[in-house]
């Protein structure tokens, strides 16, 4: 069984396709870590201020040209990128075509034509246009918190998570079908007893979908730690507010991390959410391992594959649906958080929510190692018959 | 050494093997015979576990035959079972370990095999690259990589040009002589005469013939031819048969035995210029019963 499982995993990952998609991996995650410093090398200007010349009428309007500068964009007399001419309606802008520039722009000129405004106005006017403007509303609950990011964030890793197992899973499933079309596994068979070739490749699979994972992610760790030594990330950030309609220039890596303030809590439920979607995505492999060894051709293998995928991407979508506090805590969302598969994706938002009970999470992950159990245990034979039937 | 009684398997109303019997001991070479699909494939399945019988037993050694015993087998199924992609090296080092085999044994082994095989240049080239009439070979290799005692070999010369089925009739003979046993299936019944000791004809999963080939062959009558000048006629007598072929007469005895014996009195002959004796081959055994 080991050798099957090493030849397995040496064939998935030391052939030249998985390398060559591994650099190009590498490479993204170094292109988008350093995305300012590529620009700078190139030249390209995407950190450059935006140079703005304009007439004189419109030079003297303008009050504040050390917040323009601040929003990425500095005045000039020579070469310019954007021109701002006044003329009898208002301010005609030349050479901007890009529509969140353009807002920002608006934003900066209306914003400027206000304070005009209010500059020139008599103190009555100026007092009833700041009461105009101004209400004071408190809300409870902070709409963008700390808690809500990483809750969030979780969510997005899991999801992603998810997405990346269930790629895996058709790998197991391609594998013994090109085994079954070869013929290879007449000769494998006769040296290594079935249920050590099922065990095999849920292991093969199993440990392929963490190599990945734990790959990228040292991937990722790694290039941002790179990025982290030069200057915590600060130019990405300082890129990423010319271009996100959101104050990022001040931020980096440490004050994100400061901001999310991961705790142990934050890691048990993290763990827990991955043994959760650990154990819905073996009972989904013993199934399509069962569903592969009925494939006689190649081609009868997406008919498999196609309705499997699709139902899991319902799975999907009905599981971000159901994700609301109300659905979670006592409607379909917390039933379907015990239902195995279900709670694959239904447990880790409960639990990214609320403080879910202990009894709970051991009913749910009971149910489904209840379940794989079963599959296992039922599901053998028919694999078992699926490999030899057409062998005859 | 293998013993198969009985053996029988059913798929849906179709009976593809029934009632099989068969006897493997060391030194021989059985061939099984038949139409397409008349069962050899599906025994040789049988008895390497590939296949579930619905009737039967199967030993070895006297013992229940188990998966253990069936690992130390040699098989080489009908149909080309490679992984394409692999170099010869590599494919016979994945199969060796699957085998559970020391790693200087098959080392040492798959050289060996590559230059008994005329493929120690080809040893690292993808097999895809390979003729088909290599491949085979490969099959072959990959069978005899642990030297089992018991070889199992489906269509084992299919895809080979003349050179090679001598080459495989050559190993495979040695490698019996050497006391082992080779069961084997084939279409190609001009080799089967000089390769087989023994053969069990199948029709429709039905055993209609089997037995060493001399045994069939006595049974099934020779005949003799001798030029027309000879005094025939004294050994006539037993001759079941006569018949005037022009330059030669041809003398049909109901054995070997009898046969013999008129060879030994026609050789006194001072007349004889031409005699010839003719035996049923297999294949003809195989056209004698279809």
């Amino acid at each position: 069984m080991n050798v099957l499982l090493r030849f397995s995993l040496r064939r998935r990952f030391f052939n030249k396709l998985s390398l060559s998609l591994q650099i190009l991996f590498i490479l993204l995650v170094f292109g988008i870590f350093f995305a300012d410093k590529l620009s700078q090398s190139f030249h390209l200007d995407f950190t450059q201020p935006y140079r703005v010349k304009m007439d004189e009428v419109t030079e003297a309007w303008l009050i504040n040209d050390a917040y323009w500068e601040e929003q990425g964009f500095i005045f000039t007399h020579g070469e310019s990128d954007i021109q701002i001419n006044h003329v009898a309606e208002g301010y005609k802008i030349t050479g901007l075509n890009d529509v969140i520039l353009q807002t920002k722009l608006s934003e900066l000129l209306l914003n400027n034509h206000h304070q005009v405004v209010i500059s020139e106005s008599s103190t009555g006017v100026y007092e009833w246009l700041d009461r105009y403007e101004h209400l004071n509303l408190v809300f409870d609950q902070a709409a963008f918190s700390a808690d809500q990011l990483k809750q969030q964030l979780i969510i997005v890793i899991l999801t992603s998570l998810y997405f990346m197992m269930l790629n895996f899973i058709a790998v197991n499933s391609n594998e013994i079908i090109s085994e079954k079309t070869s013929h290879i596994l007449s000769l494998i068979l006769s040296s290594i007893r079935p249920h050590e070739h099922f065990i095999s490749k849920l292991l093969s699979g199993l440990i392929t979908v963490w190599v990945q994972i734990l790959g990228s992610l040292g991937i990722i760790v790694g290039v941002g730690f790179l990025r982290y030594q030069i200057d915590e990330g600060k130019g990405l950030f300082i890129l990423l507010s010319k271009y996100l309609p959101l104050p990022l220039e001040q931020l980096n890596f440490t004050s994100i991390l400061e901001l999310l303030n991961f705790k142990i809590s934050d890691l048990s439920i993290f763990i827990i959410s991955l043994l959760f979607l650990c154990l819905g995505i073996l009972i989904l492999q013993v199934l399509i391992l069962i569903l592969s060894s009925q494939v006689r051709t190649p081609e009868e293998a997406a008919s498999i594959q196609g309705p499997f995928y699709l139902i899991l991407l319902i799975l999907y979508y009905v599981s971000l649906s159901l994700n609301t506090t109300q659905q979670l805590s006592r409607g379909l969302g917390y039933l379907g958080s015990f239902i195995p598969v279900g709670s694959m994706l239904l447990m880790p938002m409960r639990l990214v929510m609320f403080s879910v009970p202990l009894e709970e999470i051991l009913i749910s992950s009971g149910f489904s190692i209840i379940c794989l159990i079963v599959i296992l245990i039922g599901g053998y034979p028919f694999y078992l018959n699926g490999l030899m039937k057409d062998k005859a | 050494m293998l013993k198969v009684e009985n053996l029988s398997k059913v798929y849906g109303k179709q009976k593809v093997l029934d009632q099989c019997n068969l006897e493997l001991n060391p030194h021989t070479i059985y061939g099984v015979l038949g139409k397409n699909g008349c069962g050899k494939s599906t025994l040789f399945k049988s008895i390497m576990g590939l296949l579930e019988v619905d009737q039967g037993q199967l030993f070895y050694k006297g013992e229940c035959l188990s998966f253990d015993h069936r690992e130390t087998f040699g098989y080489m199924p009908e149909q080309r079972s490679l992984l394409l992609d692999l170099s010869i090296y590599e494919q016979l080092k994945f199969l060796s370990q699957l085998k559970k085999l020391d790693e200087q044994y098959y080392e040492n082994r798959i050289v060996e095999l590559c230059d008994m095989f005329g493929l120690t240049k080809e040893m690292h080239k993808r097999i895809a690259s390979l003729s088909k009439g290599q491949q085979q070979k490969v099959q072959l290799m990959a069978a005899l990589l642990h030297e089992p005692e018991i070889l199992i070999l489906d269509e084992p010369l299919n895809g080979l040009d003349y050179s090679s089925v001598k080459l495989f009739m050559k190993h495979l003979k040695t490698y019996a002589a050497q006391g082992n046993s080779i069961l084997l299936s084939s279409h190609q019944m001009e080799f089967m005469d000089e390769l087989c000791t023994h053969v069990l004809i199948l029709e429709q999963g039905k055993t209609v013939k089997q037995g060493s080939i001399e045994s069939l062959q006595h049974d099934q009558g020779v005949s003799l031819e001798v030029n027309a000048q000879t005094r025939w006629q004294k050994n006539a007598q037993k001759a079941l048969q006569i018949e005037d072929k022009g330059t030669y007469l041809e003398l049909k005895y109901e054995n070997i035995d009898q046969a013999k014996c008129a060879i030994q009195n026609l050789s006194k002959d001072p007349n004889l210029r031409h005699l010839y004796l003719h035996q049923v081959s297999i294949g003809d055994l195989l056209e004698l019963d279809q």
